[in-house]
Order: C-alpha cells, then structure tokens, then sequence
C-alpha cells in the first residue's frame, strides 16, 4: 500500500460507520492524487509527492474528526477497541447461561432438594452471568471508545451497563432489574449509533429489538401457565425462557458487533496525535 | 498568514474563489494560494469541512463527475452564497478600512504619522 492508500485507511477508520463516508473518502483520494500528481509535474519523485500531499492535508483522525463532527476523542479503532470487539464476540453466547441453567434448576427443583443439584445449577448459571455481563460492559467501553468516547454520551451510556453488572453480582436472581439497566444502555447507545451510522444498523436493530421481544415472550408464557408456580406464586419458567429468548437476539446483537469491532483495522494513536495505520 | 488568523474569513474566502467559477477543493485551495501571493497558507484538511458546512448552509452547491477515472466533486456558488458574499464582502471592506485609518502609517513605516 502506498502512502495515499495507508492515508486513506485510516481516514476510513476515523469515518467509522459515518452516512458519507464514501462520499467523503471519494472526495478525499481526488484531493490527494491531484495534489501529488501536480507535485511530480513540478519534478517531485512519486514517493515524496504523496508523502507531501499527505502531510499538507493534515492528521487523518482529526481530519475524519471535522468532516464526521463526531465525539470529542479521537474516533478510530485501535488494538484495545478491536480486543474489546472481539471479547465482546466471543462472550456473547454466554448470556444464554443464566435462562438455561435457570430452566434447568427449576425443573430439577421440582424432583430434588433445592440444597442439591438444583442449587448447583443456579450457581453455575448465575456465575456464567457475571461473566457475560462482564465481557458486554468491556464491549461496551471499547464501542464508546471507537467513537471518540461519544462525548457526554459515552459514560451516560455505559454506567447503567456496569450497574448492572453490580445487581448481578449482589442479586443475580433480580432480573429484573438487571435487564431493565442493560435496557437502559442499548436505549442510550444504539440510536445514537443507528442515526450517525456508526455501526452496523441490523445487529443494532436486534439489541433495541431484544427487551420488547423477552418482555411479550413472559408476558406470553405467562398467559398460556407456561412451567409450575413455586411457593412465592412465581412461574420461574416461563420466566427464564421469556427473558432466554430476549437474551438471544441480544446476544446475536452483541456478537455480530463485536465481529464488526474485531474486523476492523487498527489505527494506532502517538502521543504526538499523530496517527498511523498498525 | 497565520492559519489561525484565516480561520475566521474562511467562508469569505471560500465564497469569493468559487464566485469566480465552479471548481473541486484542490483547485480552491490552489487559487487560495495563487490569489494571495502565498500569503494564506492554511492546512489544506481545513477546507473540506468548510465547504461541506457552506453547503449544508446553502450557500454552496456540488455534483460529482469522473474525471480520469476518479470520482470528482466539483462545488458551485448559489444564489444565496452570492447575497452572502455581497454581504460578508462590504462588511470587510468596512472593517479593513477602519483598521488601516486606525494604524495610519505604522503600517509602512513602523512610526505613527503625527511622530
């Protein structure tokens, strides 16, 4: 790649997922090859005239920074965005463990001592939860961070997702309350992401799509007397299975933008502010 | 000049180049330079965000072409942007007028014309 290209690279980086973005980079290669092309009419060596063509037209990130009118950070991906991405990839199916292990405990529970095996069941399940609540706020930061922190958006956003986490681990059987607090973060986050177009709309559509769907499939398992009632009049069942089936699409939602955050190429920032393609 | 110093006559600038005649963002940013002697050289990625802002304003419109095989967008003053530059032009001409009665002869010589 010459240095007009690997310039490019990353003003596309910086661009992210931005509504002109072919626009702006057709129009930024024009800029960049006339220039050069000029530079060689008047005896510059190829390689010296796109370098000076390039170093004329300014650091790429802050240059996707002004035509994006993003976040006040430095919008690009980098090594630790694209981990995070992949973390948040790889974790995704593990929001399917707290519904399943639920399920599985409260039919245990039916046949045994809830001391016993059904005990065990909640607790690896409720376990694999704090896992996978983990893995989402990392996704989470790191989903922020590529968009330049998205201003004051960006903890907004994330908080809910951490305090989540916190319920988890203190209450994992208060469900609802940790759904509605992840609610609250896809709430904050995915229009803001779907109307700048800062990501994928179709994973984005899933996440925002995830809470409405566990909230009509309980209220669904509900109606038919899906599962047994314990002794605090509870349907646990029709409970884990609804919210399941929620954590789902949620997870589908997680994992496809996790690839996304994953495939993307690292730009890496100096302490310079200078800005190259790793 | 200072590119800080340019910042805010930008759009003045950028309005009186395309006044002239139609023409992609190099070749503004060429006649820039050419029309001041040099004089105003600022960082070329300013520009861009500036003709994009003057367009979302309406005061600018742009088509896009091929030319050798390269996609082309080529930005044309509008009706609106020749009010504004009709007016942005005479308040300049006001304010630079008042600058140079107030700095007299210091300008040329370095001493003030009732030294």
């Amino acid at each position: 790649m010459g240095v007009i290209d690997d310039y490019l690279a990353a003003l596309a980086a910086s661009l992210g997922g931005h509504r002109d973005r072919e626009d702006l980079l057709a129009e930024t290669e024009d800029h960049l090859r006339t220039a050069a092309e000029r530079f060689i009419a008047d005896g510059m060596a190829p390689d010296a005239a796109e370098e000076h063509a390039v170093r004329r037209l300014g650091d790429p990130a802050v240059l996707g920074r002004s035509l994006a009118d993003g976040g006040s950070g430095v919008a690009v991906p980098t090594a630790r965005t694209r981990r995070a991405g992949a973390i948040a990839a790889l974790g995704a199916p593990l929001w399917l463990a707290y519904p399943l292990f639920g399920l599985l405990a409260d039919r245990a529970d039916q046949t045994q001592d809830w001391e016993g095996t059904p005990r065990t069941l909640f607790i690896i399940g409720s376990s694999l939860l704090l896992v996978a609540g983990l893995i989402t706020l990392i996704g989470a930061v790191g989903l922020a961070q590529r968009h330049g922190g998205l201003g004051r958006l960006g903890p907004i956003a994330v908080a809910p997702c951490g305090l989540a986490l916190v319920v988890m681990f203190g209450a994992a059987w208060f469900e609802t309350l940790w759904l509605l607090l992840l609610a609250a973060t896809v709430a904050v986050l995915a229009p803001t992401l779907w109307r700048r177009r800062l990501a994928p709309r179709a994973p984005l559509a899933a996440l925002l799509a995830a809470f409405p769907i566990a909230g009509v499939s309980i209220a669904a398992l509900h109606i038919i007397d899906f599962g047994p009632v314990d002794s605090y009049g509870d349907r646990n069942q029709a409970f884990a299975l609804g919210s399941g089936i929620g954590l789902a699409v949620l997870a589908a939602g997680i994992a496809v933008i996790g690839r996304w955050m994953w495939s993307e190429q690292a730009v890496e920032v100096e302490d310079s502010g200078h800005v190259r393609v790793a | 000049m200072k590119s800080q110093a340019l910042k805010g006559h930008l759009d003045l600038l950028l309005l009186a180049i395309l006044a002239e005649g139609p023409a992609h963002g190099y070749a503004v940013i060429e006649a820039l330079g050419v029309r001041s002697d040099g004089e105003f050289d600022l960082p070329e990625g300013t520009v861009y965000p500036a003709l994009h802002r003057l367009e979302k304003a309406g005061l600018l419109g742009s088509e896009w072409s091929v030319v050798g095989g390269r996609r082309r967008r080529t930005y044309a003053i509008s009706t609106q942007g020749r009010a504004a530059l009709t007016e942005q032009a005479s308040a300049w001409d006001r304010f630079s007028s008042a600058v140079a009665r107030v700095i007299g002869d210091h300008s040329a010589n370095g001493e003030p014309s009732w030294a």
